[in-house]
């Protein structure tokens, strides 16, 4: 880590993850506040009446406890989106910014490598994930012990929102190998978002029917189950498992990547 | 070493990158001794920024080798860096930083903890460390880019285009700096188009066209071998196409009455052709450095190096 230049981008990094971390507390403490068994009968038959719909946004089972239904209504869709369009932004501001403007020249300049240049980025980016999960469970419990006071196990809440951000540290990895990787600044700042989309539109569309099922097996999403790592579900622990690894293993291939590259800045 | 036995501060041999259709650097030479100020020199797209990333260790080499103070610049990039100034003909420092913001993070990642060089330069130029980045003019930008290559008294300084954008007495105020820097013992690269620039600051001067070294010679040299441009003005256009007939020239059609004379040599031999012709004005120039570099180029004795 590069401390003098870590402190100056997390200061630039705080407002978007402050912003995003606001979205997703509001959507979370909704729908906390939406867990009403009288509420829930009416979505039931609003899922019934368009199952595929609720089914494509993660949402085909409402669940009987308060952690199933906040998984069903806010893991399954929101919590990817939003974390994958910071992602997107920090990977833009951390890494393609610079090469794009030329500050990267000055930052080269200086007496560090350029692994331990890219890696401390991805500090920063990591840091700012931390920060958006720690609010986020801060947050959801704070809400439900006000709501629905003992309904919600602290420890299952904070497994499954450990396991969500296993899925934010691959979503990071795709956008920095990306990023660090390819020469040209729209594909530097897009392919990884746009690969990761497409990840999240099969894992969508696998929830439409039996057709459509087997796109559940291309999508390194399906390997999230949030509720089975919470149960201590093995498979579902190393499900999670891998997503983060594969996740550290695409940004260390991006700092290796990073420190071989010719930059004509 | 160099040929003279002097230490060898910037070293490039056969250094060679080929980015296609002729751009790209091609079996370029350079050294420059400990101590020295080199001139790089020559037309846009010849090749000094490519050679420049070489020796920043932005790009790895094709082939040959780059080395700055005997350290490879591509491999051994920290190392290098720590001795190193850079100034870049882009200047890009981060826009939305204040000066002192953006120098302290620079010196900060140089783990230097003594900021009164900084200060020293800031002064020295007049910069407004407060003032953000984004709004200042090309000028104060390049002040910046300044204080931050020298801010370190590297050993090694390498600056492409460092006068752009500054005021007369700012470009003043840079040369005495190399001076002073000069005297310390730094090494520097200096890229420039400006000869008033090269000729005080550098002791030799190497060209570069088409992505090859040309010619190297001491800045003596080059002084000896730069000759002076006119302007002629006849009275008359009649009186211009009698000048131009009697020097074999098909004379121009329109009423234009002047003609351009270029590297002339023998002062004494125009004005005396000169007095037999109505003349109305007579102006001069110095031939500019590009002038120089493709006369010396054309009738160019070998790549010398010193």
């Amino acid at each position: 880590m590069i401390l003098p230049l870590f402190r100056h981008e997390l200061r630039s990094c705080l407002l978007p993850t402050a912003i995003i971390a606001a979205v997703v507390i509001l959507y979370a403490c909704v729908i906390i506040g939406m867990y009403d068994p009288r509420l829930g009968e009416s979505l039931a038959l609003m899922r019934d009446a368009m199952p595929e719909l609720f089914a494509a946004f993660g949402m085909s089972d409402q669940g009987t406890t308060l952690l199933e239904f906040v998984v069903n209504y806010l893991h399954g869709f929101l919590l990817v989106v939003f974390p994958l369009v910071l992602v997107a932004v920090l990977t833009s501001r951390l890494v393609v910014r610079h090469v794009e403007r030329g500050s990267i020249a000055y930052l080269l300049a200086q007496p560090v490598g350029r692994t331990r240049l890219v890696l401390s980025q991805a500090g920063v980016l990591a840091l700012c994930l931390v920060l958006l999960v720690v609010a986020l469970t801060a947050f959801e419990l704070a809400a439900a012990q006000a709501m629905f006071p003992g309904e919600l196990v602290a420890s299952d809440l904070v497994a499954v929102n450990v396991a969500t951000f296993c899925l934010w540290l691959f979503l990071s990895g795709m956008c920095w190998v990306g990023a660090c990787v390819l020469p040209n600044v729209s594909a530097a700042r897009w392919v990884g978002v746009a690969v990761c989309t497409l990840f999240v539109l099969a894992q969508m569309l696998s929830g439409m029917g039996d057709e459509l099922a087997w796109l559940a097996d291309v999508t390194p999403l399906s390997l999230l189950d949030p509720l089975g790592v919470a149960s201590g579900d093995a498979d579902s622990v190393a499900g999670a498992a891998v997503l983060a690894a594969t996740g550290v293993a695409l940004v260390a291939l991006g700092a290796a990547a990073f420190s071989r590259r010719d930059l004509s800045v | 070493m160099t040929a003279s036995g002097v230490e060898t501060a910037i070293c490039v041999r056969g250094l060679t990158k080929d980015y296609g259709r002729g751009r790209g650097v091609f079996d370029v030479c350079l050294e420059v001794a400990a101590g020295e100020v080199l001139g790089f020199l020559g037309p846009n797209g010849a090749g000094k920024t490519v050679t420049m990333r070489h020796l920043m260790g932005f790009i790895k080499p094709q082939k040959g080798k780059v080395e700055i103070l005997g350290h490879d610049c591509f491999r051994e990039r920290p190392w290098v860096q720590a001795r190193l100034g850079y100034l870049p003909g882009e200047n890009a420092c981060m826009q939305e930083m204040s000066a002192r913001s953006f120098l302290d993070l620079m010196a900060g990642m140089r783990g230097m903890r003594d900021r009164s060089r900084m200060l020293e330069l800031a002064d020295a130029f007049g910069l407004d460390l407060g003032a953000r980045i984004g709004g200042m003019s090309k000028g104060n930008r390049q002040k910046v880019a300044i204080v931050a290559a020298f801010m370190a008294r590297p050993d090694a300084l390498l600056l492409d285009e460092p006068t752009s954008g500054l005021d007369p007495l700012m470009q003043e105020r840079f040369l005495d700096l190399v001076a002073e820097e000069r005297a310390r013992g730094a090494t520097v690269l200096l890229s420039s188009h400006i000869f008033e620039e090269v000729g005080r600051a550098c002791d030799r001067v190497a060209f570069i066209r088409v992505g090859r070294v040309a010619l190297t010679c001491a800045m003596d040299e080059v002084r000896s071998m730069r000759g002076r441009g006119y302007v002629v003005e006849f009275s008359s256009a009649r009186e211009r196409s009698r000048w131009e007939l009697a020097h074999g020239a098909e004379p121009a059609e329109g009423e234009a009455r002047g003609v351009e004379l270029r590297d002339v040599r023998d002062v004494n031999a125009l004005i005396r052709e000169l007095s037999s012709y109505d003349v109305a004005s007579v102006t001069s120039r110095e031939q500019t450095l590009e002038e120089l570099f493709l006369h010396l180029y054309e009738g160019a004795e070998p790549s010398r190096q010193s």
